[in-house]
Formats: structure tokens, C-alpha cells, sequence
């Protein structure tokens, strides 16, 4: 178990998952999994308009169906689902239907069967309003509102430096429009939440993101004291963000499972998970930029336009980002928020992320084409110094990225000007992209708790879910790093609001910064008292101490302790550290993570399939904890992203506003045929507080990356997403 | 498989639950004359089960209502691969991954094989049966394509007797083929190809593993540079899967050169106006025909050298 | 129509004959993950597309999403936990910890059961990366695994082809 110092370091860079077995041998428990003898099975019952007030439920059929023994509607329960909506108020069960298939109450049954048939036996009476289902129409001046106060919010400014002022010093001004569409999570594990009561405490199995934000949110929700709530959550087929705080299937639960005194298991099916959960708006941004004859940009002027369904849960402002890639001294974003009559939107894997990037990338692109600048150069040439112009960043590695980049990827051997008539292009054609990217990394509170036993092993309690970012062994690898004990003899106690302490759990790229850091802050109080207790032991000096391979141990070789003996002949039970860290970023601050994405794309110049061909992501995110999990993380954001470009996008019925293609064989998500070996170089750099995020900022540069290659091949410019195989012919002039 | 694609405007499913509500009974007979008489007995009331990739998952969705199955599985005579000199016989329980992997079609027909290969995805193919899919009939699956291009015999079997039926004339429109209720196919018989022909197999999907748009199906008789024989069989352009005579008898006797077969292939585009799909417009699926066509005369010419 | 048809069936499920009373309208997936309490098999989709409910069924992969609980009478049915256990793992288990080709672990087990049954049809052939994609094209991940499985699969392949794992 011991060897030198260097090689333990360096083995512990690259380290399996801690549950990885658990899940091999198909023992993790997800929220799906749990067995009850009393079990009931839930289900919601759906609108079957897309707008308008429930003015009558009959529920005397549906309550035929021999197993149900609860229908809860909007007409008996007034819950607020507080997270439902970010600027107005939502209810669990509404009774102003806003889009086809919103919820208006849920039945409990003994069995499935009985769930679903009885809430397809349940009667509505509406007063049907008419529909808007695309952003042109829910704008006209008398569009019926979906809101009170109209169905229009904004606009949403992101503004810095003179814009007017670089506008008239621009020697050139480059305009385009760029739109994408509305794309679904999909993760594997469909919603599900499995409730139930003892006495007035409330426990939900719920697969959630973040075990805390939805112990506060059903909390509030139902006006319960927090203590009053327990949320575990064990393991979670990923969410990629729509399942970040309580969602109104645990609330839903919560309430069925009152009503009947019994433990409900909430599921959605497929179909409703693409048509009820929240995904990624689709966009309709309209760029300009301000730019000198070198190749310098000076500032942007955006104005966009989000077509953000019946109710949305994103907290930010839905086209940003870009603002701090490129060092312009001015800014100016106008982004409007519109209604409709269609299935809700919320946060996806960097919410505002890659739409936001394609955009700018896609014209930044433009811009180097224009003015016969190479690609990587004029990235490098307008990289970013300071956020904003004005905040200093914390670390910043863009620039390395992107040159170790293009150095591995022999950029510049493989670049060449794209082709000028591609009408003329024969047979398969090969082009070449890049992409750059940032991400926020913010810092924020954590805690975490260490506890060092008799026996040598040592327990860490986190508040972290791991939906698959690998969460659970990071945050062990921090505290084995800092305290010079092996990983494998660390237990990692997480997923349960009683167990452990709080920690923001996987969203928002937060964990390893916000929980990381606090784990950090355990470990080194621990450390402390173990060297304190060993020195009084010893005789020795603390500093000529160290724990090295789980052993307390002298720099001169004299002293070999084990840690459990410490802890025994010290004559404590366990030597316990806990810490809550609250971090924040100085005023003049910013944080972000970067990355360049290179590609070579092939496309077929006479059907117009495009295939993915060599792929190179280069990301800085400070320094990496783990970098086997690591890579996965990249990996996975870039095949996500693959599938963005190319094969999903949510098709939206212009007659009700439901989804057309709500259903994994017609919404594609890509499969094993389809992404190639991704290639993942890491560029390590020091940031004062540590780690920096890395779960969101892989997905952002992927669609310009794919979008600038074509064009490189091709010369033809697809500015609509997901890219289409027969726009690009008709680009090419071929059709 | 599902109902949803022939028509090729997606309507929203009845249902979104994929659980079959309503009770069935359910039949294993291990003698095919059980199963038959089982049929005869019942007349409409019920459906025969092979491998169940289309009919369950169109019972989940509520698009087909069962009071009865009929499960042929047990039924082991329906199973067999068997060869004579001339033509090759595949009972109607053989799976796609049977076919695709046998060494005897391989060896006597190899787009068979190779258009069994390809059908959905693996979990898929281990389950799927040829008579399944000659069955249901649907215009642009791979395996009915595949019985037009060779000229496949179907053996038709009920209470009453059997009959052979030709592919040609088997596939009446879409998911519409000349059994009746309490009829199945026992078996499809293959003749085997003579002489030095090449091959070819393509189809367009958006997604690899999805349903497919078009199938293109070729086989060409190559001597001295000169066509002897054309076949060429689509899928996705019509109500049932098509041969394009047009086409063959324009390739007979014609040169096996690059301009030949491009205006062959132009011919085979034009005859069509395919119905468009949610990402794609006719225009283009029509465009694609000529880009298909062109592509497996071309390798069916040189696999044929 | 009356009320639920049930019929009494037979079959192997992990190496144990099992018998038990089942409603037609049950698949598979539903009679392995309620009645027998096997939670690995996962309902993804229920449509025959994603393959996390993927068992094997007499050696096969198969969606158990889309095959009858009656179906099964007479067969052998494997599940995850019928291969490897967390004391003594199998290869492949091993292949895809050691090479990270997991990440959430919902489609793990179907990934697993997608590749057992590629690996059993394994003839003397050393085997092409494109052939493993395809053999797992049924099986989707979301957060995007493909890379580390199909390493993880090719690895084990080999380890199947040199005789050092004999599969059942």
C-alpha cells in the first residue's frame, strides 16, 4: 500500500468510481427501485386542451376503477409549486390550463393498470381559450394571455462599455441571425418520487439533483419545518437539470401520499416526460458585431427572442454567456422572454450555454472568413482578459487551450480556406472546426463532515447525490489528497438529508467548488488534530510529522503510527472535524471554466449527411480532482452536444402545441454508432479556490464547433439548429 | 413497426402510457394444426404472436385492441433454414439474427443476410421474425423489400390448406397483404441467384437503428460490360414495397457504364414523389431516390465483376 | 371484456426454476421488477428503443419492455444479478468500472446485458470497433458513455477470445 509520495499522488489522479460496482452488478436503488408491501402507484391526470380554466371535474367514473383509493384535482388542493415558475405563481394542480397536458390532479391506485385507467376515466369540464403556440403569434397585440400580465417579459439586459461608441469606430460591421431549437433532457431515468408519512414527518424518495434545495422546496411548498423532511436520494439516472430542486411530482406524492396514508410511487412514462418535464427554449438571437480591419472585436449587440413554453423555471437570462469569451470592451444583450401555449421550459445542461455560444461562434466564424483571418488565430486574437472588460478573472486558461489545441490537432496542416462553388463538390467532402467556450464557476457553501475511528477507517458525509458526475468520489479524493489516506479506506455516507451535512448537490457545475472546498476544509481541521494528538503521543514536534498511505509518520523514518491507533491511545471513540464554508468571489472578481473544441467533420456532398469524425476537446477547469471521471464528463457533454447539431430538436405541433416527436424513436438521441472516439486534453492552471467547474462547460462549444467545420467543408453557413442534411444541400446548391 | 410511420404525419398518440389496459387471453399451441384450428375457431377474434416487435408495442399504445393471442413460438416446424439446389427455404419463426447470421444464407444469398443485418438494432433482431415482417407488410421494411427483389415465394397456410403466393403479388398497400385473419405464413422460399451477379443494399434513415425513409434494393447480371439482368426493389415510395420495372427493362441489354446508370437512376427518382416526413421534404426524398439508386447500381456492378 | 386472464407459468430465471400465476397483460420487465423484486432491469422508455430493460432471454438480449411475461414459459432468463456480484465481478463488470464506462449507471444494466449477449455470439474472429458499435447501437446513454463502453467491451472481447473467460 505504500510506495513513494509521487506514486501514490499519481495514482490517485485516475480512480474508478466508488459505486461503480454498485452499479455493475445492478445494485444501486434508484427512486423506481424501492419496494413497499402497501405500495400505491400514482399518476397524473393531463389536460386535454391546450388552454383554457377548468370549470368542472367528475371524478365518479374514475373512482369506479375497483384498486384507486385517492383522486386529488385542482379543485381540492391549492398547493404552490414555488420552483414551478420562475416569474409568476404555479400551482401542482392548476385550473388555468396552459398547455396540452398540464396537470390538473393525480390519482393513487393499488396497481399500474388501475392508475392509468382511472385518470383516463376522469371528466373535464373547460372554458377552452384559444392557443398560441410560436413566440410571432403569442406576441401580436391580442393574442390571449397566458399570463395576467401578458405573455411577454423583458427584455433582459446584459450590458458593459460604450456599444454606441464601437459601434461607430468599427471599421466593419458583421451581422447574422442564428435559431435553435427546443431540446429535451432525456436522461435515462424517467421522473419518478416515492412518498410517504409517519405521523407529520414527511420522507420522499426523490430522484432529485439536490437533496437539500428539495428538502427546502417541499418544505415551503407544503408549509412543513424543515426537520419535518426527509429526501433521499441514493443514486440518479442523471437530469442534466430539470430535476435541480423539488419538482411537482414529489409534491405530488407528498400529497397523495396524505391523503391515503400510504407509501405513493409517482412515475411519468416516456411520453410524459418529454411532454410535461421542462427542457431547453428554443432561440431566435440576431447578432451584430462591431469590427476593426485587424481582426479585432470590439463589442456585440445582441437581441434575442425565447420561446420559453407555458411556464418556465430558468433563473437567468436565457441568451448569455458569450459576453465573456472575447475581450470586446462593450456589450449589449436584449433578450425577450415569450409565452406560449407549449410544453414548459427550465435548465439543461448549461441552460443558456451552447445556444448562446453557437451564436457568437458561428459569427465570430463569420467574421474570421470575412477578413481571410485562420480560425484559431483569431480566437486567440480575441480572447478574454477581463470579464466584462473590467473583472479580473481568478485564472484563465483560454489562450493554453486553445494552443495546446490546435498543436494537437495539427490545426494548421489540416485547415484550409473552405471551398468556393460547392455545387461542384464531389462525393464526400472533410472540414475542420473550432470552437471556444466558458462556463461560470462560481463558489458558494458547503459542508462536510469527516470521522476518523478506532479501527484506521475513516467516514465522509456529504450532502451529494452523484447523478453521474462521479460527485461521491471526487469529493473522497479531496479528502484522501489532503490527508494522505487512501482511498479505499474511505467510506463515503451521502444522499440523505438526515445523514449528512448540506451541500448544494450536482447543478449549476457547483459541487466540486462549493462542496469540494468544504471537504477540503475537513480534511486539513482533521488532519490537525490527528497530527496534534500524534505529537503529544510521540514526543515529536507536529511539523516533523505527516500522514502519508493512512500512517502517521516522521520525516526521519523513527515514528510509523497507524491512524486508528492515534485515535485509541488518545482515548476517543473517533476524532470527529466538520466544516461549513461560505466562499463568495470578490467584487471585482469572475470565475470561469474554458474550453476550445476542435472537429473534422465529413460530409456527404450529395445527400448532405454530415458524421463526426475526429473529435479534441480541450478544457482548463483549474485543477482536476479525478481524471478518469473527468474525461467522462467531457465526453458526455460533447455527445450530447453531438446530438444537439445534428439529430434532436423538439418538433412542436402547430395545432395544440404538443410535441410531435415526444417519444425516443422519433426524438434521437445519439447512439454508439454515431459519436466518434472523443479525444479530451486537460490544461491544468492554479485558481485560488481551487477546483473549477466542469459538468456544463463541455456541452457549450460543441454545436459551433460542428456548425463551423461544415462550413469549412462546405462554404455553406447553417445558421438553424438542429443542422439539417437538407438545408445544407440546399446551401450547396444541389436541390 | 408502428403504425404511426405510414402515415408520416405524426399525430399524437392516443395514448402516452405504453401499458396494455385491456385482458386477453393467451394461446401457445406447440403444433402449427393446433394453432390453425385455434384460428379457425375464433375467426377475427384474436392475432397470431412471432416475435412481437410490432404487434406489443402496438398494444401498448393502444393502437390495436386483442381480445386473443395466439403465440407461435412453440410451433417448431415454423423454425428451419433449409437449402436444395436451387432454392433456399426459411421457415416463418426464423429471427432477423438467425437469418443474418446464418453461413447458408450467407453463402446462397448474401443481401439477405446483409439486409437482415441491418434491421432496427440488435435487441431488436434477436426477437424479430421473418414472417412477422413479411406479415405485417409495411412499405418500407427491409425484409418485404428484399422477397420483391428476389422474387420470393410465401407460403400461406390455415385450416383449410396452404397455398403459395408471390411477393408481387402478396403486398396489397400499406400494412395490407394478402392473408387473411386466420391464415399465416408458414414459410418463404427464396430462389437461389445463378451466375455472377452483384449486389447492393441501402437505406436512409435519420438515425442509424431508426425506421427507415427509402430502401434501395439492386441486383445486377454483369457480362463483358453488358446488363443481362437489372432488379431493382424500393421501399418508402409507395404503399407497398415496389420493383421499378420501368428501370430494369430500361438497364437490359444497355452497357454497365457511369451515364447509363445515372439516367437509370434519374428514371427511378422521377417515377416517385415520396410523402415528406417531419425533417425532410418530399423534394428531397425524392432527390435522394436518384442519389440511392445511382450509389447501389454502381457497387452492384462492381461487386459483380 | 371481463376481468384480467391469468395464466400459471414456468421457467428458469437466474439458474432457478420458478413458477408463478401471471396477468397476460404483464411484460416482462413488469413480472421481473414487481413480482420477483429483480430491480436491474430498468424502464427507460417502453418502447423498444433505449435498451435499459434488456434481459437475456435463452442467451439472447432482449427488450423486456416488448415481450409478454407469458412469453417466457420455458425459457432461461437472465438478469444482471445473475451475472457477477459485487465480491466477485465478472470481466466485462470489471472492464467498465476500471475503464469508467459508466456515469448515472440507469442504463448500465442494460448495457451490460447488451454486451453478455454480444460477447456469447463470439466466434474465433478478433473483433472490429465499428462491429462493437453496432452489437451496442440498441443500448443508449445519455450522459454519453459510448467511448469508455465500446473500450470496455473490445477489452473484454479479447478476454473471451484468448479462452481466459469461458462464458456460460
Amino acid at each position: 500500500m505504500s510506495g513513494s509520495y509521487v506514486e501514490v499522488e499519481e495514482r490517485l489522479r485516475s480512480y474508478p468510481r466508488v459505486d461503480g460496482l454498485k452499479k455493475v452488478t445492478g445494485l444501486a436503488k434508484y427512486a423506481a427501485d424501492w419496494d413497499f408491501e402497501d405500495l400505491l402507484y400514482g399518476r397524473v391526470i393531463k389536460s386535454s386542451i391546450p388552454h383554457g380554466l377548468v370549470k368542472g371535474v367528475d371524478t365518479s367514473e374514475a373512482l369506479k376503477v375497483r384498486g384507486v383509493r385517492a383522486i386529488v384535482t385542482c379543485l381540492d388542493d391549492q398547493t404552490i409549486w414555488n420552483a414551478g415558475e420562475r416569474f409568476h405563481r404555479r400551482r401542482v394542480f392548476t385550473d388555468h390550463v396552459r398547455f396540452l397536458g398540464d396537470i390538473i390532479g393525480a390519482v393513487a391506485a393499488e396497481s399500474r393498470f388501475d392508475a392509468i385507467k382511472a385518470a383516463g376515466l376522469v371528466k373535464v369540464e373547460y372554458q377552452e381559450y384559444p392557443g398560441v403556440f410560436n413566440v410571432e403569434d403569442a406576441m401580436k397585440p391580442n393574442a390571449p394571455q397566458i399570463w395576467e400580465d401578458g405573455n411577454v417579459r423583458g427584455p433582459l439586459i446584459t450590458n458593459y462599455g460604450d456599444i454606441e461608441g464601437d459601434f461607430a469606430r468599427a471599421d466593419l460591421i458583421v451581422e447574422a441571425h442564428y435559431r435553435t431549437s427546443r431540446v429535451a433532457n432525456a436522461q435515462m431515468e424517467p421522473a419518478a418520487s416515492l412518498a410517504w408519512w409517519d405521523g407529520d414527518r414527511l420522507t420522499v424518495i426523490a430522484a432529485t439533483q439536490s437533496i437539500f434545495g428539495c428538502r427546502e422546496g417541499i418544505a415551503r411548498d407544503l408549509g412543513l419545518p424543515l426537520e419535518k423532511v426527509r429526501v433521499i436520494t441514493q443514486y440518479k439516472g442523471g437530469g442534466f437539470g430539470n430535476k435541480a430542486s423539488s419538482m411537482n411530482y414529489d409534491l405530488i406524492a407528498a400529497i397523495l401520499a396524505k391523503r391515503t396514508g400510504r407509501p405513493v410511487l409517482v412515475e411519468l412514462s416516456r411520453e410524459e416526460e418529454f411532454s410535461l418535464v421542462h427542457g431547453r427554449w428554443s432561440t431566435d438571437q440576431h447578432l451584430k458585431a462591431a469590427v476593426t480591419r485587424e481582426g479585432r472585436v470590439l463589442g456585440v449587440k445582441l437581441k434575442a427572442y425565447c420561446d420559453v413554453g407555458a411556464y418556465t423555471r430558468h433563473v437567468g437570462k436565457f441568451v448569455e454567456g458569450p459576453e465573456v469569451y472575447y475581450s470586446t470592451t462593450s456589450w449589449s444583450s436584449e433578450v425577450y422572454v415569450v409565452y406560449t401555449n407549449t410544453p414548459p421550459t427550465g435548465h439543461m445542461r448549461a441552460p443558456t450555454g451552447p445556444q448562446s455560444c453557437f451564436a457568437a461562434e458561428s459569427l465570430m466564424d463569420e467574421i474570421a472568413h470575412k477578413l481571410r483571418i485562420n480560425p484559431v488565430d483569431f480566437r486567440l486574437r480575441n480572447a478574454v482578459i477581463r470579464a466584462h472588460n473590467t473583472l479580473r478573472l481568478t485564472s484563465n486558461g483560454l489562450r493554453d487551450c486553445l494552443q495546446v489545441g490546435a498543436e494537437e490537432f495539427n490545426w494548421y496542416e489540416r485547415w484550409r480556406e473552405p471551398p468556393e462553388d460547392p455545387s461542384k463538390l464531389n462525393d464526400t467532402v472533410k472540414g475542420v472546426g473550432v470552437a471556444i467556450g466558458a462556463w461560470h464557476s462560481r463558489v458558494g457553501r458547503g459542508e462536510a463532515r469527516l470521522s476518523l475511528g478506532q479501527d484506521g477507517s475513516l467516514k465522509l458525509y456529504v450532502g451529494v447525490v452523484d447523478i453521474g458526475t462521479g460527485a461521491k468520489t471526487t469529493m473522497a479524493l479531496i479528502a484522501s489528497r489532503h490527508l494522505g489516506i487512501p482511498l479505499e479506506r474511505i467510506e463515503v455516507t451521502w444522499g440523505d438529508t438526515d445523514l449528512v451535512p448540506y451541500s448544494i448537490g450536482e447543478s449549476g457545475s457547483r459541487t466540486t467548488s462549493f462542496t469540494g472546498n468544504a471537504v477540503k476544509e475537513a480534511a486539513l481541521k482533521l488532519k490537525r488534530q490527528i497530527l496534534v494528538a500524534a505529537s503529544r503521543l510521540t514526543g515529536m514536534d507536529e511539523d516533523r510529522l505527516e500522514i502519508r498511505g493512512g500512517r502517521v509518520v516522521s520525516r526521519d523514518g523513527r515514528v510509523s503510527l497507524d491512524l486508528g491507533e492515534v485515535v485509541r491511545k488518545a482515548g476517543a471513540e473517533e476524532f470527529q472535524a466538520f466544516a461549513s464554508t461560505e466562499q463568495g468571489l470578490g467584487e471585482d472578481e469572475e470565475r470561469l471554466s474554458f474550453a476550445a473544441h476542435f472537429c473534422e467533420v465529413e460530409v456527404d456532398s450529395e445527400t448532405g449527411e454530415v458524421k463526426v469524425k475526429d473529435y479534441l476537446a480541450v478544457h482548463e477547469s483549474g485543477e482536476i480532482v479525478n481524471l478518469l471521471t473527468a474525461e467522462s464528463q467531457v465526453k458526455g457533454g460533447v455527445t450530447m452536444g453531438i446530438g444537439m447539431s445534428l439529430t434532436e430538436g423538439l418538433i412542436i405541433s402547430p395545432q395544440d402545441g404538443s410535441p410531435l416527436n415526444g417519444n425516443f424513436m422519433t426524438y434521437r438521441i445519439p447512439n454508439a454508432t454515431q459519436v466518434p472516439r472523443i479525444r479530451v486534453k486537460f490544461v491544468e492552471v492554479e485558481d485560488p479556490y481551487g477546483p473549477k467547474s466542469l459538468g456544463e462547460v463541455p456541452i457549450v462549444p460543441v454545436l459551433a464547433r460542428i456548425g463551423n467545420a461544415i462550413f469549412n467543408a462546405t462554404g455553406v453557413r447553417l445558421r438553424d439548429l438542429p443542422f439539417s442534411r437538407e438545408a445544407l444541400l440546399r446551401g450547396m446548391g444541389r436541390l | 413497426m408502428i403504425l404511426i410511420f405510414v402515415e408520416r404525419i405524426y399525430t399524437r398518440p392516443p395514448r402516452s402510457h405504453n401499458v396494455i389496459l385491456e385482458p386477453f387471453d393467451y394461446l401457445s399451441p406447440r403444433l402449427l394444426d393446433e394453432a390453425l384450428k385455434e384460428a379457425e375457431k375464433r375467426g377475427e377474434d384474436f392475432k397470431f404472436l412471432a416475435g412481437g416487435q410490432s404487434l406489443i408495442p402496438m398494444m401498448k399504445l393502444g393502437l390495436t385492441r386483442v381480445s386473443c393471442i395466439i403465440d407461435l413460438k412453440k410451433i417448431r416446424e415454423l423454425s428451419f433454414v433449409e437449402s436444395s439446389q436451387r432454392e433456399l427455404r426459411v421457415g416463418a419463426l426464423v429471427k432477423h439474427v438467425e437469418l443474418e447470421r446464418s453461413p447458408l444464407v450467407k453463402s446462397s444469398i448474401p443481401i439477405l443476410s446483409r439486409a437482415a443485418g441491418a434491421i432496427a438494432h440488435p435487441l431488436v433482431r434477436n426477437r424479430g421474425t421473418i414472417g412477422g415482417s413479411i406479415s405485417l407488410g409495411h412499405p418500407s421494411a427491409d425484409l418485404p423489400v428484399i422477397s420483391l427483389l428476389l422474387d420470393a415465394k410465401i407460403e400461406v397456410v390455415s385450416f383449410r390448406g396452404n397455398r403459395w403466393v408471390r411477393a408481387r403479388d402478396f403486398f396489397r398497400g400499406p400494412m395490407v397483404t394478402d392473408l387473411k385473419t386466420t391464415e399465416i405464413v408458414r414459410s418463404v422460399s427464396f430462389t437461389i441467384p445463378r451466375g455472377k451477379y452483384g449486389w447492393a443494399f441501402r437505406k436512409l434513415v435519420m438515425s442509424h437503428g431508426d425506421f427507415p425513409l427509402l430502401i434501395v434494393a439492386t441486383m445486377l447480371e454483369v457480362e463483358g460490360g453488358i446488363i443481362k439482368e437489372a432488379r431493382i426493389a424500393l421501399g418508402g415510395v409507395g404503399e407497398t414495397p415496389l420493383r421499378e420495372i420501368n428501370v430494369e427493362e430500361f438497364l437490359k441489354d444497355r452497357e454497365a457504364s457511369e451515364e447509363v446508370i445515372s439516367k437509370a437512376a434519374r428514371i427511378a427518382s422521377s417515377d416517385y414523389t415520396p410523402p415528406p416526413s417531419p425533417e425532410l421534404s418530399s423534394g428531397y426524398l425524392k432527390r435522394m431516390i436518384e442519389v440511392y439508386v445511382r450509389r447501389c447500381l454502381k457497387e452492384s456492378s462492381w461487386r459483380g465483376e | 371484456m371481463g376481468g384480467p386472464v391469468i395464466k400459471e407459468i414456468s421457467f428458469k430465471l437466474n439458474g432457478r426454476p420458478v413458477s408463478c400465476p401471471v396477468d397476460t397483460r404483464l411484460t416482462l420487465l413488469d413480472l421481473l421488477r414487481d413480482s420477483f423484486r429483480l430491480k436491474s432491469p430498468k424502464r427507460g422508455c417502453d418502447e423498444t428503443v433505449c435498451g435499459a430493460c434488456a434481459v437475456l432471454v435463452d442467451g439472447r438480449g432482449i427488450c423486456s419492455c416488448t415481450m409478454l411475461a407469458v412469453e417466457v414459459e420455458g425459457s432461461e432468463v437472465v438478469t444482471l444479478e445473475g451475472l457477477g456480484s459485487e465480491e466477485e465481478p465478472n470481466p466485462l463488470q470489471r472492464a467498465f468500472v476500471e475503464l469508467d464506462a459508466l456515469q448515472c449507471g440507469f442504463c448500465t444494466p442494460g448495457q451490460i446485458i447488451g454486451a453478455t449477449s454480444f460477447l456469447l455470439s463470439l466466434g474465433e474472429e478478433e473483433v472490429s470497433e465499428e462491429e462493437v458499435r453496432e452489437a451496442m447501437s440498441g443500448n443508449l446513454c445519455r450522459c454519453g458513455c459510448y467511448d469508455n463502453i465500446i473500450k470496455a467491451v473490445i477489452r473484454t472481447a479479447e478476454v473471451v477470445r484468448r479462452g481466459e473467460w469461458k462464458l456460460r
